[in-house]
């Protein structure tokens, strides 16, 4: 079988194949595919401004809160480490 | 492929439902087609239709518009069939899927039996060239495929597979060459 020919069969077989012959889209199909957008619908609640701008000032109260009890605890180790240093150098010169 | 001059791509963006039944009615029929005639298989290509399309509404936003709507929609469906033959080659390691896999496509061939003699032989001809597609290799089964079924150019088969156009030619013609070496014994046997 010569090359032509061979390419020939295979453009044949190919030409037969139900497979390879268009088909229209099932009707089936097509509702599946149109429904598509109905499946990823994002449900929007929209909240009230006063409610967004209460929450914010309600997280910042919160995060100055923290930091400020912490500043403070910072100070109480800084004394704490400065109180015992004067003790011992205190009790030092007492026992010269 | 009817192109995007019909279709708001903005809208489309905005996930217009009509705009996006409008693609539907311009492009589904064609991956559907496509993905059947890869898959040879109805039920597979329908659910993977499904998948392209969802794919296309989630990355629409992407879309640059640097090719055309219809070969980018292409190129998700022939990712979506790389993905779905691995994802096949996987589950066949497990004889119980094989046989799954096996079955469905004795029965998708005797689906497309219509006559007495001439189908047969036909459903057999078809049986032993796909058989022989199916065993080349990845690229080139999907180069030859777009081009023989589905009769793109090869400017558009580049594009689908980000391949230059030097390397679609090739891997067309080493298609042609690997079949014929495939199908050696069968010619030979029927004395074609």
């Amino acid at each position: 079988m010569t090359m032509d020919k061979k390419e020939h069969w295979i453009d044949e077989v190919m030409e037969r194949d139900p497979f390879n012959k268009k088909r229209s889209l099932p009707s089936s199909l097509r509702n599946k595919l149109v429904e598509i957008p109905n499946q990823f619908e994002v449900n929007v609640i929209i909240l009230p401004r006063t409610q967004v701008w209460m929450a914010a000032a309600g997280i910042a109260l919160l995060i100055s809160i923290n930091v400020f009890a912490l500043s403070r605890k910072q100070t109480n180790v800084k004394t704490n480490v400065d109180n015992s240093l004067y003790s011992a150098y205190f009790s030092s010169s007492n026992s010269i | 492929m009817s192109e995007t001059k019909h279709i708001d791509i903005e809208g489309l963006k905005k996930g217009d439902n009509k705009e996006f039944s409008l693609l539907i009615d311009l492009h589904a029929e064609k991956v559907f087609n496509l993905l059947r005639g890869l898959l040879r298989n109805e039920t597979e290509a329908e659910d993977l239709t499904q998948e392209v399309f969802t794919t296309v509404f989630l990355t629409i936003s992407q879309f640059k518009g640097d090719s055309k709507l219809s070969t980018w929609i292409y190129r998700i469906s022939v990712n979506k069939f790389k993905e779905h033959v691995r994802h096949r080659s996987r589950k066949k390691r497990f004889g119980f899927m094989f046989s799954i896999d096996t079955m469905n496509a004795s029965e998708s061939l005797l689906v497309v039996s219509q006559g007495p003699l001439e189908d047969l032989e036909n459903k057999e001809r078809s049986a032993v060239l796909y058989a022989a597609i199916n065993q080349l290799p990845e690229k080139q089964h999907l180069a030859f495929t777009l081009h023989k079924i589905e009769g793109l150019s090869q400017q558009e088969i580049c594009t689908i597979l980000n391949l230059s156009i030097t390397a679609v030619e090739s891997l067309i013609f080493r298609a042609r060459k690997n079949l014929q070496h495939k199908l050696h014994s069968y010619y030979q046997e029927n004395e074609l």
